[in-house]
């Protein structure tokens, strides 16, 4: 045990708040965010109309995710990727997902981590156990439940550091006309106070009320309205001041324009 | 209560084309009338158009500027330009946004669009697209036919109606018209105030296929045009 885990575990043990972080350490970067739809073609097309996006082209032959059970298109908005998936047979955990909640909605938000080990340390001491602690192509994937965090929330560590399996840096991405990036987004939780702060000792953020900043995105936590938890809005930055303000319900997620 | 005080309008109509400058003069020919207002909204929304108004009802004629435009998959599929779409106005979006989910309808577009409610129904559905504003002024919204100064025509008056081509059974697309947007409904025909939209079979093309005009004219009554693949028909 390293000294930056074992503080951690320590915390947790007398039952006191942790450090959000050890000096130096790098916050997590919001890299993407995962919709899920029964229908992956009509919420890809709203959103390439609505941010002016040019559609991904698709690679002859089956995708990469079609031997996990779902299909999935990537975009990237700015920094931003998005990535859109359906389900392909009824056995396929999104299928519950997408019943529970009652249809379509933001999944997951994706983040990176700088160190993998001291992540794990901080879930240990806040009695969080990942639901997925795996390799995933060559790099740790770190998940925690939605039923915690509204939504899942996973991590990698990717490396290199500044390019991974979506590949945003040389991926056939085109570039949005309407927005420039996704700046943060809205999380639906029962206690969005308490969500808050553990997002921020967890996953090296600073909390504010009720919103947890990442570097340059903001996760805000609000309180479930009727069945929609997990990721319900996403914050774009408007090419144009006179877009600012508008909205677009698309997939079960709200695309704010800020 | 607002929407039984306040009927749905039919605001406007949208024909697309591979081709502005052509589709534009071979109208302004026929309706005697001088160039609308052009926008070039290609570098944020892919696309230009001209606005022409006709009476109190405005005709978009939009062109896809970037190859990866929705318009030039439309095109593809339709073969070619031709009535993309009706344009209406609601007086109350959460409502009608309502009503749409209770007729168990997808909307295309369900968002605020500078400042204005927009909602969009699949074509799959209505032949053409169905677009509804809730617009942020009592009568007016981007187009803005009340500031600008819009040529007239010499031919027409006024558009009175439109024929929309549909694959479903005419008479239960337009009662459901009539449900969503609260309009009378006279078999396949709904009345929105002072228009009639008008639901016919398709025969091998679906959507916005004739425009009814005014005749200022009477000795014109019963001349037609087909342009941009739509019949402009004299009444």
């Amino acid at each position: 045990m390293d000294r930056r885990t074992m503080l951690a575990a320590t915390g947790a043990f007398l039952g006191t708040p942790l450090m959000a972080a050890v000096p130096g350490e790098r916050p997590t970067r919001i890299r993407h965010y995962v919709i899920a739809t029964h229908d992956m073609p009509f919420v890809c097309d709203q959103i390439y109309e609505v941010l002016g996006l040019p559609p991904t082209p698709r690679k002859p032959g089956p995708g990469v995710t079609e031997a996990y059970g779902f299909y999935s298109t990537m975009m990237r908005v700015g920094t931003t990727m998005l990535e859109i998936v359906q389900p392909i047979k009824p056995d396929h955990h999104l299928n519950a997902w997408l019943a529970e909640r009652g249809g379509d909605g933001g999944y997951m938000v994706v983040a990176q981590t700088y160190d993998d080990r001291a992540l794990i340390a901080r879930a240990g001491a806040e009695w969080l156990k990942p639901s997925r602690d795996m390799m995933f192509k060559g790099q740790h994937m770190i998940q925690f439940d939605d039923r915690h965090f509204g939504a899942f929330f996973e991590l990698y560590q990717y490396a290199p550091e500044d390019n991974w399996w979506g590949d945003p840096l040389n991926g056939p991405y085109g570039d949005a006309r309407v927005a420039s990036d996704v700046i943060g987004g809205d999380v639906a939780v029962a206690d969005p106070a308490a969500i808050a702060a553990q997002a921020a000792r967890l996953f090296l953020g600073e909390q504010s009320g009720n919103s947890v900043r990442f570097g340059d995105r903001t996760i805000n936590f609000v309180p479930i309205e009727g069945k929609a938890h997990g990721l319900v809005a996403l914050d774009l930055k408007a090419r144009e001041q006179a877009r600012v303000g508008d909205w677009a319900r698309i997939g079960g997620v709200q695309f704010r324009f800020v | 209560m607002q929407d039984a005080i306040k009927p749905h309008l039919m605001r406007h109509v949208v024909l697309a084309t591979p081709d502005l400058d052509t589709l534009s003069g071979t109208l302004q020919a026929f309706l005697k009338i001088a160039p609308g207002f052009r926008n070039d909204m290609g570098a944020i929304l892919g696309f230009r158009n001209e606005m022409m108004m006709i009476g109190s009802t405005m005709v978009e004629l939009v062109q896809p500027v970037k190859p990866d435009h929705r318009l030039n998959h439309w095109f593809a599929e339709n073969g070619g330009g031709g009535g993309y779409m009706i344009v209406f106005q609601t007086f109350d979006a959460d409502a009608f946004r309502a009503r749409a989910a209770a007729e168990k309808l997808r909307l295309t577009r369900d968002m605020l669009f500078r400042g204005q409610d927009l909602i969009q129904f699949e074509p799959a559905r209505f032949g053409t697209h169905l677009e509804t504003y809730r617009y942020s002024l009592p009568n007016g919204w981007w187009g803005d036919p009340v500031g600008r100064d819009y040529p007239r025509s010499g031919t027409a008056s006024g558009i009175v109606g439109a024929d929309v081509a549909v694959e479903a059974p005419p008479a239960e697309i337009a009662a459901q018209v009539g449900r969503l947007f609260q309009s009378p409904v006279d078999g396949a025909r709904v009345r929105l105030v002072d228009k009639t939209i008008r639901f016919v079979p398709a025969s091998g093309r679906r959507g916005l296929i004739a425009i009814d005009l005014t005749a200022i004219d009477p000795a014109t009554r019963g001349h037609k045009a087909t342009i941009g693949a739509v019949e402009w028909r004299l009444v």
